[in-house]
């Protein structure tokens, strides 16, 4: 099957529960390809859970989803080259150098050397490569992230909070780099507790309250259809009963 | 099929490649392999401060009740311990552990002293000391009986190599415990840090978001451990390479005894999640494995029964494999139950951890 006319993303009836709690409650969408997907929700939402089914590393209790395709229970190996994943928290080897970090991640896609140079300098790291990465800021490490994410050149990118604690400068820079992915071609799928982030980024949010979406448009027409003038934040307050600072909270 | 096999062991090797390279900077590891050169120091230095305090030991066969035996006993100089045959005394002197000497002392010794003659002694040694070890020891033996006794002797050891019998004594006991140790230890110990180390650094999430699978991860880990349990087998052999006679038969005991610790460091990885668990069950269940291989060598202080049920603990079966080649013989009667023990037991740990693994997305 080629990609041509397919989703880069299919999710269907998407459920999962933890120990009988419901983490994620019968969810579905589509991401097209190139498009930006944000899925905006408190902490606890099931945001995260959402992505590790999407990536394959959690199943489903129930529902489908397919990433490019791939049946994500069934044909994991299959989808693995195809996605690349931003972590919500900055999982690299410490003790290596950048580049030995993305070298590491090279041989293991099996991608040409040359590439590691390359995404070093795409994500401005070129000069500190050969640094220990233990003594990065933590926009250094998120860069470093997003390089190894960008390494075998993946159709879709599941970032998750990625400028969660980060100077607001650096989430700018973050933040205008994904779009940058997006013009490439590049599929999205971008978790967020910042409405701002959300409303700037993504062609289309959908909004995840306990495990369910409770809305799901372009982030226009979701503050048109609360009113003229309306924010994204009354939008959440409208369809949650709950204000943002109780959700940040939680 | 073929390319999807290729590509995995490809993988497999990159992931074992990091760890064992990154092993190298890695104090859990390194910490296990001083551990195993301090083990061996200590154990080579032992007898030598041993040695400085206590009187040589001599194991003789007097074939005439001669002077000189009855000289070196009331001497008090020498640990005297003659036997009434030949070859009594030289079953006695191989399953000795130190760098004693036998001796024989023929019947016209007295006859020849008297003439003055330097009377020959025909001598014995343990097959591990080298010519050169041999000849320093009979030679200091020769001057303690002539300052002793005041006759002068030639002790001739050249060719006369004794054996320790089949799983019996000598060097390969002590060696045996401190092998099963070292791979034991590096096994349950390193590997499980390998597997905790990236889960705590959360780089495991990357990894299996990676082509890597979860069982290539604990295959990777496992080579890598695989690797470092070898590199300290092989500094305990290397150490003592002149107690082992079939090289093949000591190497198999490693390759297989390897697998059994390597299961079980595997499995504390993949269902723990702090050191601090670790550090508990890694202790435990070092105990439980090596004390087992100790006691089956105390036949005699130990139940029998008791011994036949813990020869089957794998590494009191390395241990026995091990033992056998250091010795003059192996028929495989004598290794290949402990083999197939160490084959078994290794495959039912792997099988576990693959049971385990596959759990871990659920």
């Amino acid at each position: 099957m080629g990609d041509e006319g397919m989703s880069a993303i299919e999710v269907q009836n998407l459920t999962r529960d933890y120990d009988g709690l419901r983490a994620v409650d019968h969810i579905s969408f589509e991401v097209e390809p190139g498009e930006i997907f944000g899925f905006l929700g408190p902490n606890g939402a099931g945001k995260t859970t959402t992505i590790k089914m999407l990536t394959g590393q959690l199943r489903p209790t129930s529902g489908q989803a397919r990433v490019m395709g791939c049946d994500v229970v069934e044909e994991r190996q299959r989808l693995k080259p195809q996605i690349g994943v931003v972590f919500e928290y900055q999982n690299i080897y410490e003790r290596l150098s950048a580049r030995d970090n993305l070298l590491f991640a090279a041989r293991l896609y099996g991608v040409n050397k040359r590439r590691v140079d390359e995404v070093l300098d795409r994500v401005g790291l070129a000069d500190r490569a050969r640094e220990k990465t233990q003594k990065f800021s933590n926009g250094m490490k998120q860069r470093l992230l997003i390089a190894r994410a960008l390494l075998h050149q993946p159709k879709v990118l599941f970032l998750d909070e990625p400028t969660r604690g980060l100077d607001p400068h650096v989430a700018r820079d973050i933040r205008a780099f994904v779009a940058e992915l997006a013009g490439q071609g590049v599929t999205v799928f971008l978790t967020t507790h910042t409405m701002e982030e959300a409303d700037q980024l993504s062609n289309r949010i959908a909004l995840l309250d306990q495990g369910k979406i409770v809305a799901l448009d372009t982030p226009a027409e979701l503050k048109a259809a609360h009113g003229e003038g309306a924010t994204l934040e009354d939008v959440f307050v409208h369809l949650t009963g709950r204000n943002f600072r109780q959700w940040g909270e939680e | 099929m073929k390319g999807r096999l290729a590509e995995k062991l490809r993988i497999i090797w990159v992931i074992a490649a990091k760890d064992i390279v990154g092993g190298i900077k890695n104090k859990n590891v390194l910490g296990g392999l001083i551990s195993v050169i301090f083990l061996m120091v200590f154990y080579k230095a032992m007898p030598l401060l041993v040695d400085a305090s206590e009187p040589p030991t001599i194991f003789v066969y007097d074939e005439d009740n001669s002077s000189l035996v009855a000289a070196l006993e009331d001497s008090g100089a020498v640990e005297l311990r003659a036997y009434p045959t030949r070859e009594l005394m030289k079953e006695k002197l191989a399953i000795k552990d130190d760098r004693d000497l036998g001796f024989v002392v023929p019947a016209d010794f007295d006859r020849r002293a008297a003439a003055g003659e330097t009377v020959k002694l025909e001598g014995y040694v343990t097959y591990w000391l080298n010519d050169e070890d041999a000849e320093e020891v009979a030679s200091s033996v020769e001057q303690t009986i002539a300052s002793v006794t005041g006759y002068a002797v030639r002790i001739d050891a050249a060719g006369n190599i004794v054996y320790a019998p089949l799983g019996q004594g000598g060097q390969s006991f002590m060696l045996s415990i401190l092998l099963a140790l070292a791979i034991s230890m590096l096994g349950v110990i390193i590997i499980p840090h390998l597997m905790i180390e990236e889960k705590q650094a959360k780089t495991l999430d990357a990894l299996l978001v990676s082509p890597a699978g979860v069982g290539q991860v604990v295959a990777g880990k496992a080579l890598a451990g695989f690797f470092y349990c070898l590199l300290a087998a092989a500094m305990v052999l290397i150490v003592n390479a002149s107690i082992v006679i079939h090289w093949w038969l000591a190497i198999l005991a490693v390759l297989c005894g390897a697998l059994f610790p390597i299961g079980l460091g595997l499995l504390f990885g993949v269902l723990f999640e702090v050191r601090q668990q670790l550090t508990l069950w890694g202790f435990l269940s070092l105990q439980v494995l090596l004390i087992p291989a100790f006691l089956v060598m105390l036949e005699g202080l130990v139940p029998a029964d008791l011994i036949a049920v813990l020869r089957w603990v794998p590494t009191a079966a390395l241990g026995k494999v091990f033992r056998v080649a250091c010795s003059l013989q192996a028929p495989p009667a004598e290794f290949l139950p402990e083999v197939a023990v160490l084959l078994g037991s290794g495959a039912l740990m792997l099988a576990i951890v693959a049971w385990f693994v596959r759990r871990s997305d659920r």
